[in-house]
């Protein structure tokens, strides 16, 4: 019995030295812990007031903080990097940089509201918690650093092996990679058409399951004591196809989470939905030209309610905008 | 559940029962939890296990009568025609022309094996002339939880005698250590191999399905992997049931012994599922005759009992054909015996291989058009396809193979799926051809493969976002 238990003990420590100081995953885990880290170096360096976009990957490819940023007139940040990092991780980082006066605009992908505690024990950000983030642990609910602590699995592990030998084999440079797909504002660049075929649909979550997901939890904490310390926080839809339902108690829900805690929420006419030749790969990634198209319509509303003058956009984004099937 | 929960109550409850109670109410604990492990699937079948274990114990009780013989043909009409229902009724209903006559009959969990195991046990106490044992006993014997649902299926002359001198305090220490140690091993087969390798076998099977057109690479990966996840999945269940009966002092048989190393497709049916293949060829292959009569007769018997197995495993005409390929096989394999010809061991073994893998394509394709495609795939009838990325490190590939962003059914669809796939398959057919079978395994391999393994296992049981059921469970 003994040697079973030592055998299984000096299993779990072999797992976390491996994972959590051996093995690299420098082309995926590694390349968002880098697009992390430029991110909120950015966000530091820059003079408050600003803008910052806060979602999953549907910041950077639905949302130009290029044009945004231009039309208000502020220094604007596209924080977003991927659904699958948590957002207590995403709010652990930016919100530190965050000043009085800053807008923060969230137009986070709905299943972000609707996951559970276990999603989260269990999320695709448990590697880069438990490998570049362990700073962060000794903060979270018990469940998430387990879930941290045993983040990966044999998949995992070979992916590692494959991703440190191709990267070592081929000399791939992380920084380059990022500087090919992002401009400096944090805008995803490279979703020029055509994309790949689209994926399919996936379900759009229940007012009840958006009411009372983990997510929307995390979400309405942050929104709370942002706006305790004068940030302006401004809810939003993420983009989605125009052949999608989104039932109005779902929205009205996402509305209620950031209006209840000091808030506010602007849903456009289009409800952020498009035609799908709009789209570049997914349901939350526009293509280039309507990812220009969808921020000045943005543009002009945030404008409106944060009562500043609008500015033209770039004519080079115009002419992006112009290329969108559906302006 | 099961981990945390069921399996440390019961066997606290057994060690409790064996030392305050005796050995009778030990046993009655053991038949009350497997009942209740039986139950939390389907409350609504457990009346069905009981009234099958309660009509064989009674129809044994009569078979040492004068008209013993009649009592054993009703036992295996009962048997059977309770299989044949809850299986097969559906099926033939729908060979017969109309389909959906019956509704939907739901498949009773584990009845293939529970109903085999007492048709072993009617023939065998038939042949005995008598079963003296308890209905406990009896009872213990069929619904013992670790083998209920999958097997193995123990022989009755194996395993009651174990219940009827099974002490539950004895070392039951070191019976716990060496029982868990293999249960997690087998634990391990499954969620951390099988499950894996399921990640690549999945989609092309899926493709072929919808008629997808599969190029070469993605074909064989699919099948490489399939092959392993069956394997790993099966054996992995094996090993856990070996463990949690050696838990409470019941040794059960070995029943996979490195299959895929076989240098000959009868060693390889000595070596897969050895507690099936050695049902059907006791109590149907030689009843039938086996080889002793001609060699027509020889070709028939083989013929049926491999067909039978194949349609064992399913009510489809591509698990018949599954069957059917391996009695040819078998067949072409005792003809080359007889021959003077001789195949290097090498041969012979990748020769073995090949036909066991080109075999699973029916097995595990959703119908015949979905494995017609799927052979279309693997002959490369669809043109070879690699990621251009790979084809950019290795420009001289540009001649024969067509560059796409991504293969599309392999893994996730990645540009890394490929070599994670590979690297897996090579991690999966090593463990699988030049690894010891578990239960063969010296101490210190077990440690080491304890070592490699625990961690990912206890990864996939408590923080995995799903898990897969075992492929047996469907049987």
């Amino acid at each position: 019995m003994r040697r079973l238990f030592l055998c299984c003990l000096g299993s779990v420590g072999l797992y976390v030295l491996l994972f959590g100081l051996l093995l690299e995953r420098p082309l995926s885990i590694g390349l968002l812990q880098l697009e992390l880290t430029q991110k909120t170096a950015r966000l530091a360096a820059m003079p408050s007031p600003k803008l910052v976009i806060l979602a999953g990957s549907n910041g950077p490819y639905s949302h130009s903080c290029a044009v945004l940023g231009a039309m208000l007139a502020l220094p604007c940040e596209n924080a977003g990097i991927a659904v699958g990092i948590g957002l207590d991780v995403v709010f652990a980082h930016e919100a530190m940089f965050l000043r009085r006066g800053d807008i923060v605009y969230m137009p986070m992908e709905l299943q972000q509201y609707a996951a559970s505690a276990q999603d989260y024990s269990a999320a695709p950000d448990a590697v880069l918690l438990l490998r570049y983030d362990r700073s962060l642990l000794p903060g979270m609910p018990a469940r998430r650093v387990l879930g941290a602590i045993f983040c990966c699995n044999l998949a995992d592990l070979l992916e590692s092996a494959a991703e440190m030998m191709m990267s070592d084999m081929r000399g791939i440079k992380p920084d380059a990679l990022l500087e090919a797909e992002y401009n400096e504002a944090g805008d995803r660049i490279d979703a020029i058409p055509p994309g790949s075929p689209v994926g399919p649909v996936r379900l759009v979550p229940s007012a009840t399951a958006i009411k009372t997901g983990y997510g929307a939890s995390l979400i309405a904490h942050f929104v709370a004591a942002e706006t305790r310390q004068g940030v302006i926080v401004i809810g939003g839809m993420p983009t989605d196809f125009a052949s999608v339902r989104i039932p109005a108690p779902s929205i009205a829900a996402v509305a209620a989470i950031y209006a209840s805690n000091g808030g506010g929420f602007l849903l456009l006419p289009t409800h952020s939905q498009y035609p799908p030749d709009n789209f570049f790969n997914s349901e939350d990634h526009l293509s280039r030209p309507c990812q220009a198209a969808h921020s000045i319509r943005l543009g002009l509303r945030l404008a409106a309610i944060l009562s500043r003058i609008s500015q033209k956009p770039d004519p080079i984004d115009m002419r992006w905008a112009a290329s969108c099937p559906a302006a | 559940m099961f981990v945390i929960g069921f399996l440390p109550v019961t066997f606290a409850g057994f060690l409790w029962c064996g030392r305050y109670a005796g050995r009778q109410m030990a046993l009655a604990w053991l038949f009350a939890a497997s009942l209740l492990f039986y139950a939390w699937w389907n409350f609504w079948l457990l009346p069905l296990l009981i009234a099958s274990i309660l009509v064989n114990f009674c129809l044994a009780r009569r078979l040492s009568c004068a008209n013993g013989k009649a009592w054993l043909i009703a036992g295996l009409a009962f048997n059977l025609g309770l299989l044949a229902y809850f299986k097969y009724a559906v099926f033939l209903a729908g060979l017969l022309g109309r389909p959906g006559a019956l509704g939907t009959i739901i498949l009773p969990l584990g009845i293939s094996f529970f109903t085999f195991q007492q048709i072993m046990f009617l023939v065998d106490s038939y042949k005995a002339g008598s079963f003296a044992g308890t209905f406990l006993e009896y009872g213990c014997f069929v619904g013992f939880f670790p083998h209920l649902i999958a097997g193995p299926i123990v022989r009755p002359r194996d395993i009651i005698p174990q219940f009827q001198s099974l002490q539950p305090l004895a070392a039951w220490p070191e019976r716990l250590a060496d029982g868990a140690e293999l249960f997690l091993l087998g634990l391990a087969k499954k969620l951390v191999l099988a499950d894996s390798l399921a990640r690549f076998a999945d989609p092309g099977f899926a493709a072929a399905a919808l008629g997808e057109p599969l190029t070469l690479i993605e074909a064989w990966v699919a099948l490489l992997a399939y092959g392993l996840q069956i394997y790993f999945d099966f054996s992995g269940y094996s090993d856990m049931a070996i463990g949690l009966a050696r838990m409470f002092g019941i040794n059960f048989p070995v029943n996979f012994n490195s299959p895929y190393k076989a240098k000959n497709i009868s060693e390889f049916w000595r070596c897969w599922n050895i507690t099936l293949s050695g049902f059907f060829r006791d109590y149907l292959y030689i009843p039938l005759g086996g080889n002793r009569r001609d060699e027509w007769r020889w070709v028939f018997n083989l013929m049926l009992t491999m067909c039978l197995a194949g349609l064992w495993h399913g009510a489809a005409l591509r698990f018949l054909l599954w069957g059917g390929l391996h009695g040819v096989f078998l067949v072409i394999h005792g003809w080359f015996r007889r021959s003077s010809v001789k195949l290097p061991p090498g041969a012979g073994w990748a020769l073995t291989l090949s036909c066991v893998l080109l075999a699973w394509v029916p097995f595990r394709a959703a119908n015949f058009a979905a494995a017609g495609v799927f052979y279309a795939g693997l002959a490369g009838l669809h043109g070879i396809a690699l990621p251009d990325i790979f084809i950019k490190m290795l420009p001289v590939l540009t001649h024969f193979v067509r560059a796409v962003p991504v293969l599309p059914y392999l893994g996730d669809a990645r540009t890394l799926s490929l070599p994670q796939a590979v690297l897996l398959l090579a991690l999966g057919w090593f463990v699988a051809l030049a690894l010891p079978a578990s239960q063969q395994m010296s101490r210190q391999r077990r440690s080491a493969a304890l070592v490699a393994s625990f961690a990912l296992s206890l990864q996939a049981l408590f923080f995995a976002p799903y898990s897969l059921p075992f492929l047996y469970f469907q049987f």
